[in-house]
């Protein structure tokens, strides 16, 4: 009861926050210029959050945080546009929306599948607040109980789970999370005042710039690839769209499936490595399922649009979970705005909800208003919205490169940044080719340093023991974590090579 | 050379440099002597050990001929990679130049350039006139921005008002 009590205070505190007038503006101009990032291809929500990083800069914490907030799920809404319009998804979230979204194009209803898409982020979105509200308080209160031994496991956990639950090569994986450990070492050593890996130069005795790492890699290495395709370009024809709009028959069938992804999602929000994509495929799969028909599923069923549109919001709000709560972000997005907030000097985790409920109370509440807004947004004003995907590649392209390199100059006012921006926009560029996976990367860079300090702090305190991390009841199940997800993320490597072998033989 | 391959490679090599570079630091008196080692030679194993694991991966694959032969690349696919390739390049130079003139000549005027020749490159020259437009704009706009709404304050260079 008082724990519940407390819950709602707090959640008034946070719409006091949320519905100021200045953080109404940008909740309003984040959603929006989230919905137009989702929308376009090739430019994904980590990707955008990166881009925009200078917005944040003169911001206080809370708007900053409640406008990237406002990106993140502005993108997933977005993200089905050009699914529905042009058979292309607009980001990794919204593949699988393609799949009935665009036969329902075909037949006629493009205007019914971009009013499911979008009312059916807003059901995901708001179930999944709702289920955040509940949630955050209990972990915030357990996390805060953490020692340095507790804190390493948790985040070994959620670093190699984004790894092992992620699609792709292992191996690769936990190379590029080698890598990025690798560069979170480089600098003074804040214990000793060591200096390591410095390599002599000056810049990098402070470290590697996290912020401009991930602006390299997110979008220099983004536009380098999309370099391939510079001529390519969409047609759209705004007429074929039809009245956007859903009959009360649509709604019926579209309710259950909604109620049920909006959780699933959210749950395979907060776990680390999963995100929108996971979410979306598993929402659909599920539908499908359990679906009295089946068949129709691909050749335009509007459940097969309303699920992985309400999963895929419901997975945006679900990896806020462990992003605001502990500090740590499970998914490239949550990392880049981990670094953009860690500029602003507030650094999320359980005393962000002790010191500053303002901040992490007006996030939630505003995720409310959020998605309200989106919805206004989305609804009257789609078709004039979709005329943006006939943007060129060949103007957009030079003009997300000019806001990386300016976006990149104040952080530090050097312009040896410039360098350190362009060499890992290669770095990315060669990774995408290597078909390494960017996200552990950026991950272990923006946790490493953290990570380091909490292991030698635990092991100070243990003598030296290694066993600590055993001996300590939440440590130890966060270890059990680690293996398992290895051992099953091994197994099912192995299972599909063995499988793709027979392929091979029969 | 195939992409599990290189990217054992790389992996390989940047574990045994960074192990090395490790083992070289400096012993410290002060605090825990093996403290700022340890975690980097946890962090240089993993590398040299994924690395490990894709190069002999790679290598097993292609005894028992379970590796797929990369398609031998046509020439126009050459001649669109040696494009791609000379685009980033130039990219880069104009990036570098951009960082090379901005305290001394401005934020206006370097960024007008920058976008001029990122415009140029990818836009082609042929269309001047939206090249000139697209790249004004945005270092007006951005100038502009910066200045009033997130009042962060950018080099004017020459340009002084």
């Amino acid at each position: 009861m008082n724990l519940q009590l407390g819950t709602f205070s707090y959640l008034m505190l946070g719409f006091r926050q949320a519905i100021t007038p200045i953080n109404l503006v940008w909740l309003t101009a984040g959603g929006l210029l989230g919905t137009i990032i989702g929308m376009l291809p090739g430019l994904g929500p980590a990707t955008g959050i990166a881009v925009l990083i200078p917005i944040t800069y003169g911001m206080n914490p809370a708007t900053a945080l409640i406008t990237m907030a406002a990106i993140y799920y502005g993108a997933m809404f977005g993200g089905s546009r050009s699914s529905i319009m042009l058979n292309i998804p607009g980001c990794a979230s919204s593949i699988v929306t393609c799949f009935d979204g665009y036969p329902m194009t075909q037949k006629g209803e493009a205007g019914k599948a971009l009013a499911t898409s979008a009312i059916a982020s807003f059901v995901g979105g708001m179930i999944s607040v709702v289920m955040m509200i509940f949630l955050t308080m209990p972990v915030a209160n357990a996390a805060l109980k953490f020692g340095p031994a507790e804190m390493f496991s948790v985040m070994l956990f959620a670093l190699t789970a984004t790894v092992a639950l992620s699609q792709g090569s292992i191996v690769k994986g936990f190379a590029s999370l080698a890598i990025g450990f690798m560069l979170s070492t480089i600098g003074i050593d804040a214990q000793t005042g060591l200096q390591r890996f410095t390599l002599g130069i000056t810049e990098l005795q402070d470290g590697v710039d996290f912020l401009v790492v991930m602006i390299g890699l997110y979008a220099v290495a983004e536009v380098f690839r999309n370099y391939s395709a510079i001529d390519r370009k969409y047609e759209i024809s705004t007429k074929s769209i039809g009245k956007v709009f859903m009959t009360r028959e649509d709604l019926k069938k579209c309710l259950m499936p909604m109620l049920r992804s909006s959780p699933l999602g959210f749950v395979v929000g907060v776990l680390p490595g999963m995100g929108g994509s996971i979410a979306t495929m598993m929402a659909y799969a599920m539908e499908k399922q359990i679906s009295r028909h089946p068949e129709e599923f691909g050749k335009g069923a509007i459940e097969g649009v309303a699920a992985p549109e309400a999963a895929n919001n419901a997975a945006s709000s679900g990896a806020m979970v462990p992003l605001l709560t502990m500090g740590i972000p499970g998914s490239g997005t949550t990392a880049v705005m981990l670094g953009a907030l860690m500029m602003l000097g507030v650094r999320p985790g359980p005393l962000l909800f002790q010191q500053h409920p303002e901040v992490a109370w007006g996030v939630i509440a505003s995720m409310i208003v959020g998605n309200v807004i989106l919805i206004i947004i989305n609804l009257p004003l789609v078709v004039p919205l979709v005329r943006l995907l006939n943007i060129p590649q060949r103007i957009l392209l030079p003009i997300i490169m000019g806001l990386a390199f300016m976006g990149t100059y104040p952080i530090n006012y050097s312009t040896f940044d410039f360098f350190l921006l362009s060499l890992f926009g290669l770095v990315g560029y060669a990774m995408s080719r290597l078909d390494m996976p960017i996200p552990p990367l950026v991950l272990a860079l923006i946790l490493g340093s953290n990570a380091e300090q909490s292991m030698r702090r635990a092991l100070t305190i243990s003598n030296g023991n290694p066993m600590t991390f055993l001996q300590k009841p939440i440590s130890l199940v966060f270890i059990i974590l680690t293996v398992l997800s290895l051992v099953y993320s091994f197994t099912r490597e192995a299972k599909a090579k063995r499988k793709r072998s027979e392929g091979v033989a029969a | 050379m195939t992409k599990n391959l290189a990217a054992g490679l790389i992996s390989l090599v940047l574990g045994v440099v960074y192990l090395f570079m490790t083992l070289r630091l400096p012993d410290v008196s002060i605090g825990d002597p093996l403290g700022p080692k340890l975690f980097p030679v946890l962090v240089g194993m993993g590398a040299l050990i994924s690395g490990a694991l894709l190069v002999v991966g790679d290598i097993r694959a292609a005894k028992g001929g379970g590796r797929q032969r990369a398609d031998e690349e046509t020439a126009v696919e050459r001649s669109a990679r040696k494009a791609l390739y000379g685009k980033i390049g130039l990219t880069i130079l104009a990036g570098m130049v951009y960082g090379f003139i901005l305290d001394t000549v401005g934020y206006l005027i370097s960024t007008f350039v920058f976008m001029m020749i990122l415009m140029c490159l990818v836009n082609t020259i042929r269309r001047m006139a939206e090249n000139t437009i697209i790249s004004l704009g945005f270092s007006v706009v951005t100038y502009v921005l910066f200045a009033t709404i997130f009042q962060v304050s950018l080099p004017r260079g020459i340009l002084a008002f």
